[in-house]
């Protein structure tokens, strides 16, 4: 196991320096010029070589990768073009809002997709007839892009039924917590009442970055579920007289779900992206809506910061999901 | 190991591709929807009943209203005419980065999967690195950097789109290259270049076309999501992403505005995705 871990560990550090050459190398090749946008289009040719050599830009190119290293190492991720402010002290901000709607978005992924993958069985089983039709209504639901799917929620309901909020994290603008996870934050300081409040804000942008990944799930899930009751141990369990709740809880779910945590991880990428669009629809102060600023500006060092914590996050879940894989089946351990 | 003990369950080329005679109406219907989708795009400038750009009417006009069948839009310009357009702009676009994708790792996985030793290794190496990034967010980075518009949006996702293809034709070719005719072929003699292009190439075809035909879907979804950020092809040129990001404040008041792109997103990625099941369906696999 130790060996896995240190094999895991390496090619976690390899990926993530990956991560950051490519953004580094998209950052010295963008036509957008760094020191243009920081100096504005009337300052001297002066001017210019004196930041040029300050930021270290007239230096080659490997010297720079090593200072942005350096400086990405030590919490700098630059200063935005556009606000003037270290782009790691906007992201203190933004990033507690994003994780939240991020997570709860999995979450939901996960319950749906396991609510899919169990139902399309029993639908084959119970209700064979419908087996077409169910699996038409997934083909469609997985063919919505999450931006519809945030914009048709809004209009059933917010307007027509008027039982969720549209915008925002909390209606009381007021409240703040020392975490920045409103969920956490209202708990915390004993306001169920906020807490309530907060999860129906919560509810309309997280389904709608949930359907796609849960669909995807779901239909992995399912074909591993089939292939598991397959298995002679299970003929042996029915042949014991088990129920099929009990074959279901006890001998198929634990081993049918080891395809489904490694997409689990895989589909944290998409729920990413998900989360950029959907939150400029419901209003989300997070970093879509930075990002999305940002990219309206060409503000460069923004969209890159954002991806690197995007990114690395996504990196270091991903290697998490493959340990605790080879924590369930040792057999992975060896193979790797 | 024997070469005879991995042997796939695998018919000849041209027996596969006799699939697509088949009469599987279900199959043939999502390809043909897929199609006409295709067309409609295609042949807006002739079936848009508006200049996609102009205002040319009252703007909020609801669907049905004033002879505008899908409403105009903030100001007054035809919502038809402008989806129609984008979906124009957009199914090329997602066929475009299929293609390079298949294309790039086609050859890539072939050319790893024959000549094998390092060269396959610092391939493959190279693709697990990008497999292993969360590629739209990648994709997102590289045409932001690069400052949007439909060439860059198009080489952005293409440079993420590729190590997929490549890793599963490698496995293909490499599968390929275990059976007997190949090995006869080396046996005789002939040049690794001409069994790749005779003996390998024309059997990972079918495979190729699935793939490739349950991709389009996904592109399509990429695209509208890169389009809707802001960094397809500048406002006020028709794109379903960002009609829809644009117009998501007239949500409340019209309905129409913000939600008709999406559901024409939403036509093209579900045709697409039946016409790629049906292409598995067809070619057996």
């Amino acid at each position: 196991m130790l060996r896995f871990l240190a094999r895991r560990f390496v090619s976690l550090l390899v990926v993530l320096l990956a991560l950051s050459l490519v953004l580094f190398l998209l950052q010295s090749l963008s036509p957008t010029d760094a020191v243009h946008m920081m100096l504005g289009e009337n300052a001297s040719a002066a001017q210019v070589a004196h930041m040029r050599h300050e930021l270290g830009l007239d230096q080659p190119l490997y010297v720079q990768y090593v200072r942005y290293l350096g400086e990405v190492l030590h919490g700098d991720l630059g200063i935005s073009y556009q606000t003037r402010k270290p782009v790691s002290a906007d992201l203190a901000q933004f990033v507690p809002a994003t994780l939240e709607l991020g997570a709860a978005g999995m979450v939901l992924a996960i319950v749906m997709g396991t609510l899919f993958a169990v139902s399309s069985l029993a639908v084959a089983r119970w209700a064979h007839l419908l087996t077409g039709v169910y699996r038409n209504l997934i083909l469609a639901l997985a063919a919505a892009p999450p931006f519809l799917l945030g914009l048709l929620g809004l209009i059933l309901f917010y307007k027509e039924w008027g039982v969720l909020p549209a915008s925002g994290r909390i209606d009381d603008q007021s409240f703040s917590g020392p975490t920045g996870f409103m969920l956490v934050d209202t708990l915390a300081a004993g306001r169920p009442d906020l807490f309530g409040n907060a999860l129906q804000h919560l509810l309309l942008p997280a389904l709608a970055i949930a359907i796609g990944p849960s669909l995807v799930i779901g239909r992995v899930f399912a074909s591993s579920l089939r292939g598991t009751l397959d298995f002679d141990y299970v003929r042996t369990a029915m042949a014991k007289g088990l129920t099929e709740g009990q074959i279901v809880r006890r001998h198929v779910i634990r081993n049918a779900s080891n395809p489904v945590l490694s997409l689990v991880g895989l589909q944290i990428g998409a729920m990413f992206a998900g989360t950029l669009v959907v939150e400029n629809i419901f209003g989300w102060p997070g970093l879509g809506q930075y990002m999305s600023r940002a990219i309206g500006t060409n503000d460069f060092p923004v969209i890159s910061a954002v991806t690197l914590i995007l990114g690395a996050g996504y990196v270091v879940v991903n290697t998490v999901v493959e340990i605790v894989q080879a924590g369930l089946d040792p057999r992975l351990r060896l193979a790797a | 190991m024997s070469p005879s003990a991995t042997l796939p369950e695998r018919l000849p080329f041209r027996v596969t591709l006799a699939g697509l005679g088949q009469r599987d109406w279900p199959s043939w219907l999502g390809i043909a929807l897929f199609l006409a989708v295709f067309l409609t795009g295609v042949l807006a400038p002739v079936l848009a009943p508006y200049d996609p750009v102009q205002p040319v009417g009252t703007p909020y006009a609801a669907p049905g209203q004033f002879g505008f069948v899908l409403g105009t839009d903030t100001i007054g310009r035809d919502v038809l005419s402008r989806t129609l357009y984008g979906i124009g702009a957009t199914v090329p676009l997602a066929l475009a980065v299929v293609a390079i994708g298949i294309l790039c790792g086609g050859i890539i996985g072939t050319v790893a999967g024959i000549l094998r030793g390092w060269v396959d290794n610092v391939l493959m190496r190279v693709a697990d690195l990008f497999l292993a990034l969360p590629v739209p967010l990648v994709a997102i980075a590289i045409v932001a950097a690069l400052g949007g518009g439909t060439g860059h949006l198009l080489f952005g996702i293409s440079l993420v789109w590729w190590p997929y293809f490549a890793r599963i034709v490698r496995g293909e070719v490499v599968s390929l290259a275990a059976r007997p005719h190949v090995e006869a072929a080396r046996m005789a003699g002939v040049p690794a270049w001409r069994i790749a292009l005779r003996h390998i190439v024309p059997g990972i075809i079918p495979t190729l076309v699935v793939l490739a035909s349950l991709d389009v879907g996904a592109a399509t979804l990429m695209i509208s999501a890169l389009s809707f950020l802001g960094l397809g092809t500048p406002q006020p040129m028709p794109e379903l992403g960002s009609d829809a990001a644009k117009n998501v404040g007239a949500l409340l008041q019209a309905w129409w505005i913000p939600v008709i792109p999406g559901i024409g997103v939403f036509f093209v990625t579900i045709t697409a995705n039946l016409a790629g099941s049906g292409a598995r369906n067809l070619l057996g696999k």
